[in-house]
Parts: C-alpha cells; structure tokens; sequence
C-alpha cells in the first residue's frame, strides 16, 4: 500500500511545505512496517493478540500517545535545539488538577478545560519566555519547567489527587463506534488532519518550518520567528494539559505522576516518525505512527509475560536499532 | 585590580556568588550548618551529584550531551547492592563497578562518535536500556554495601577531611590530567566546531569518544560513592539525578551547545543545588511543597546563569 502511496504522490509533484513528499512516505515505511510485523507476531505468540477489538484497544492507547507527541512534534520542528522535556509532567498536571475542577459532574467538563487551557498557556509563556528572551537552551527550560510543574501538582493536592471522572470523559476514555473506533481514536484522526492542516497550510505552520530549517534566514524573510516560536511553546503547554485530560479518561482515576511516562515516550514516538532533532522536518502522522509502534511493542512484550524492567530495555534496544537505520548523522569527512 | 577582573569575567563566577550567598543564607537559617561536623553530612550527600556534573561537563564542553549518567548510577547501584548481598568484596566491587561504568561509557561513545547517531537520541535509547536492566536486576528497593565501604565513607581522614571528598578528589585528578594535556585545546576546539576541529588535525573522533568514557567512570565512581552512603540498592535512585547534573553545568555557566565553560562552573552548580535543599529544609516548609519551593529557586538560579553569561562580560571559555 505505502509504496504504491509513493508511487502516487511523487507522479503527482507534491513537495516542500504544501504536501507530504515522497521522501516523508518512505519514512513511514518503517514504523508501519514494523507495526505490521509486531502484530504478525503478537498474533503467533498469543491468537487473539490481532482481533479487532485489542487492535481497537492498542490504536485508543496510541491515539493518547499521539496527543502528547503533538505538542512534542510542533517543538522540534521548530528547531533551535528545540524539544519539550515537561509534556509527562503537564500530563500529570492536567489529569490531577483537571480532576479536582471536574469533581464528576457533566456540566463541570467546559469550565475544566478552559482552566487547563489557561494552566498550558501560562506554562508554555513561561517556557518561552526562558528560551526566546533569555536564552535558555529549551531543554533544560522545559527540564526545570517540568520539575516546577510536577512541584505544583504536588502541592496543589498535598499528596491525595481528589475529585472522580464524570460520565462523558468515561464514555470518551471507553468506549467507541465499534470494537475498532474507539472515540479516543477518532479524536486523534481529527486531530491529525487538524494539525496536518495547519504545519501545510495556514500561515503559521508555513512560518513555524522555515524557522526550523534556518531561524536567520526565515527572518531575514520577514518572518517574526520569535512570535513563531512563543506560539510553538503556549500551543504545546496547552496540548500537554489536555493530554492529561484524555489520559484521565482512559484510566478513570487521577494519580499524581500518572503522565510522567509520557515526555520519553512522546520524544521516541516523534524520532521514529521521522522527525529530526534539528529541526524544519517532520510530519504529525509520522508522529502517530511512533506512537503505535511503540505501544504495539509494548503490547507484545506484555501479553508474552515479560516483566516491566525487561521490556524498558527491549524498548531502548529497539530504538537503537531504529536509530541505526535512519537517524545517522553524515561523516564529519565530508 | 587585573586579577580581581579576570575572577569576575570567570564564566564560572556567577555560580560561585550563588553559592557564596547561599552558604551564608543556610548560616542564618540552618541552625549549626557551618560546623564543621555538618559541613561533612553536606558533603556525604551532595558528592554523588558533584562527581556526576563532572562527568556531564566534560561530555558538554565536548560539544555532545549524556542523558544516561542518571541510569547508569541506578544500574550500578544495583549491580553493587546485590553483589554485595551475595558476600563479594569490597575490593572486587569497586572493580565491578569500574567496568560497568565504561562498558555503558564506552557503548554510548561508540554510537555517538564512530556510528555517528545524535548523543541526544543514543543516550536517551541507551538510558532506556540500563534503566531497564537495572529495573530487572533488582525490582524492589533492597541489597546491602560492605560495611568497610559504608564506614568508610561515612569516616574522615586525618581526622578532619571527610572520606567522601576522596572520591570527589580522584574524579577532579584525573580530569585535571586531561585538562592540563593538549587534549584540553582539542576538547575545546571539538566542541565549538567539530568541523574546524577535524580539519585542523585534531582526533575528533577520539576525542568525542573519550568524553563518554570519562562520563562512564564519573558514574561509576558516583554510583560507589552514593552506594556507601545509601548502603542500599534501588533502581530508580539515579532519575532525578541526569536532570540535576544537566543543571549544574547550566548554572554554572557549562554551554549546551559546546566549546565553552569550565569544569569547576559544574562543582558550584551541584553545591547550588544542594544548598537549595538544605535550605528548603531549614526553613521548614510543609513536605507538599518542598518540589516546588526548590523547583522555583532552581530556575531562577538558571535564569540568573544564563543572564550573567548572556551579557557577554563573562570570558566565552576556560
């Protein structure tokens, strides 16, 4: 499917910012592949692991990776040594807190996400506000920020995360048109059209690449990059924020650091969806591929048994072994 | 008044003023910190965290970065705790964990400078895989440390110096020897181009190489002398320590992007940082707020770092 893909898009002369090149297909050869064969083999190792109610469990459990990776995705395209190392941290911000002002009422979800939409903002201004004016390298920023962010959850609750899920965000966590499409799924292709959207062809996605690519020369070009990039930052505060919503509603109950899993996973879902550190390249579906890899790895490993230690180091090895074969930087005797 | 200018435009100077006020300010809130018995306890503590940085430092002014050194202090510490449990000696042990730290030094060098991959992504994989390893080794907080380690450095010698400042000493030697070579200009030079670097003539391959390695040893002798202090084994207790180490060296005025800084900016970055903590707990805030508390004074400790080094009255390197 993925090659006659590619076949298609390069006839037709898509290229640069206004469409997926074929070069960016190729690229998603590899985690598809690798998903595809993962479940091959989870289906040999345990029948049933390919049923279509587990795949719709595993693509509901990567769309929440997905939405972490979103925020992720838009920092490293970014550039400048961008990166986002408190997207866990806001996660867990975003759950607990979220939980609280949520209180199990219906009626409570609107005025919640207004509230956590403030707190992302607020969050990303401040990261911003470290990288662009001060000069901060963004990852030790986003490292201090989500050290902050993880202080203040704490003390927001005093240790006990209170509040109870109201029945909508239940329903949105559980169930789904079907056994494949759960809601949390259909959110996330939303959500990926949405981005893909705006990084192709509204103004600020335009911007926000040819930043990435070459910060002076974009603003050389009349670009206000740092307008770009504080944008860059709140975008990807606010999504961290409600990211912990959706997790929230995929486990039911708020539990302090419950996130925090999620900004090294998130940077190893973008990595293998083909972005690069540097900057100026990448694509948000790219991004969601990673995700399910890396959960449909994770899936695999637990339903043959093997314990949580072992499977962090399956994990680190298959990244490895990913990165050996498209994150090699070219010799330095060139 | 040269001299005095020169110490002022030390790109390590701001970090040395926050810990000078720092020290003072624990004087007035910590009861007794500036004796000499707790000065040690200080010491006890924070030397696992100091040698780390160093370790990091070298990696940053090389122009690379090491987001392992946390997980390679977890897998020793474990390897450590239940080899110790088992009755191996103190002195195979300490070999032990020589071996490990440059075998995890040498792997994440080997990736980065001959396979070429960015150090970000290689320790970031490689921090996975250790964890890992560690988190299977022993699961569950146990194990235990010979007690000639532990007593050891616990102890002080020549009655006044503390043991642990041993550890701390032998790490400081050893890249003082690198320092004082022609490979210090090489590490420079590496750092702030790699490409100038390699057409001038120098080694940069080697040179990427050896920072790994000496971060690997850093960890291992971090790891032993956090290990005696700890007397216990724990898979999660490097976590946080990657991220403090990272901000010592940013405080104290190390680059991110390479090539520029000193060394010692990293041993006054760690001691900020467990100052923070001192005083945190010396003025008595309730435990829920203890994260935040010290996660603010430590931004604000990088915000002030980085402003210093910013203006340009700072000396760009050494």
């Amino acid at each position: 499917m993925s090659v006659k893909k590619t076949h298609f898009v390069s006839k037709n002369g898509f290229s640069g910012a206004n469409g997926i090149t074929s070069e960016e297909l190729k690229l998603f050869v590899v985690p598809v592949a690798i998903s595809v064969l993962l479940f091959v083999v989870g289906q040999v190792m345990r029948p049933g692991f390919a049923s279509i109610s587990n795949i719709g469990n595993i693509l509901a459990i990567a769309s929440i990776l997905g939405f972490a990776s979103m925020g992720q995705t838009l920092v490293i395209v970014s550039g400048g040594e961008g990166i986002d190392l408190s997207v866990g941290q806001l996660m867990s911000m975003g759950a607990v807190i979220g939980c609280v002002y949520l209180n199990g009422m219906n009626g409570n979800i609107a005025l919640t996400i207004l509230i956590l939409v403030i707190f992302g903002a607020v969050i990303g201004l401040i990261d911003a506000l470290g990288i662009v004016w001060v000069g901060i390298p963004p990852l030790v920023m986003t490292l201090a920020i989500g050290t902050l962010a993880g202080g203040f959850t704490l003390a927001f609750t005093r240790g006990e995360p209170q509040g109870s899920v109201p029945s909508i965000l239940l329903a949105l966590g559980g169930s789904g048109i079907g056994a494949f499409f759960k809601w949390l799924f259909v959110l996330e292709i939303i959500a990926i059209v949405i981005v893909e959207f705006v990084l192709r062809k509204s103004k600020y996605g335009k911007a926000l690449y040819l930043t990435g690519n070459n910060r002076n020369a974009a603003r050389l070009c009349g670009i206000k990059t740092a307008r770009i990039i504080v944008m860059t930052y709140v975008i990807a505060g606010i999504i961290g924020t409600l990211s912990g919503l959706m997790l929230l509603s995929f486990i039911g109950s708020a539990q302090l650091e419950m996130g925090n899993d999620y900004t090294m996973l998130s940077i190893a879902a973008v990595v293998i969806g083909g972005t690069q550190l540097a900057g100026g390249k990448g694509t948000y579906v790219g991004s969601f591929l990673g995700a399910i890899v890396l959960i449909v790895l994770t899936s695999v490993l637990i339903s043959i048994g093997i314990p949580s230690g072992m499977r962090e180091t399956i994990t680190g090895i298959v990244l490895v072994l990913i990165l050996l074969v498209y994150s090699r930087q070219p010799s330095i005797r060139q | 008044m040269v001299k005095m200018r020169n110490v002022v435009k030390w790109s390590s100077f701001p970090s040395l003023l926050l810990c000078v006020v720092f020290v003072a300010l624990n004087g007035f809130i910590t009861k007794g910190f500036l004796s000499w018995s707790s000065m040690g306890g200080f010491l006890q503590a924070i030397i696992p965290l100091i040698i780390l940085s160093i370790g990091e430092s070298v990696v940053l002014l090389g122009g690379g970065i090491d987001i392992s050194v946390g997980a390679s202090v977890s897998l020793i510490n474990v390897i450590l705790a239940t080899m110790s449990q088992r009755g191996t000696s103190a002195e195979a042990l300490i070999g032990i964990a020589l071996i490990c730290g440059l075998a995890i030094g040498a792997l994440n060098g080997l990736l980065i400078s001959i396979v070429r991959i960015s150090p970000l992504l290689v320790t970031f994989a490689t921090s996975y895989i250790i964890s890992g390893m560690a988190l299977t080794i022993l699961p569950t907080p146990g194990g235990s440390m010979p007690d000639s380690l532990t007593n050891f450095y616990l102890s002080n010698v020549l009655f006044v110096i503390p043991s642990a400042v041993i550890f701390l000493a032998i790490v400081y030697a050893i890249w003082l020897v690198w320092h004082l070579s022609p490979m210090s200009t090489h590490l420079y030079a590496t750092g702030n181009n790699i490409f100038k670097a390699f057409y001038s003539g120098i080694a940069v391959t080697r040179i990427q190489f050896m920072t790994y390695l000496f971060a690997g040893f850093a960890s291992s002798i971090a790891a032993l002398a956090l290990t005696s202090y700890m007397g216990a084994g724990d898979a999660r207790v490097g976590l946080p320590l990657t991220l403090n180490a990272i901000a010592a060296c940013v405080i104290g005025g190390i680059s991110l992007a390479g090539g520029a800084g000193n060394v010692s900016g990293a041993v006054f970055g760690s001691f900020f940082l467990g100052l923070v903590l001192t005083i945190i707990l010396g003025l008595g805030i309730p435990t829920y707020y203890q994260n935040f508390a010290s996660g603010l004074v430590i931004l604000i400790g990088i915000f002030t770092a980085v402003m210093a080094g910013k203006k340009g009255v700072l000396k760009p390197n050494r």
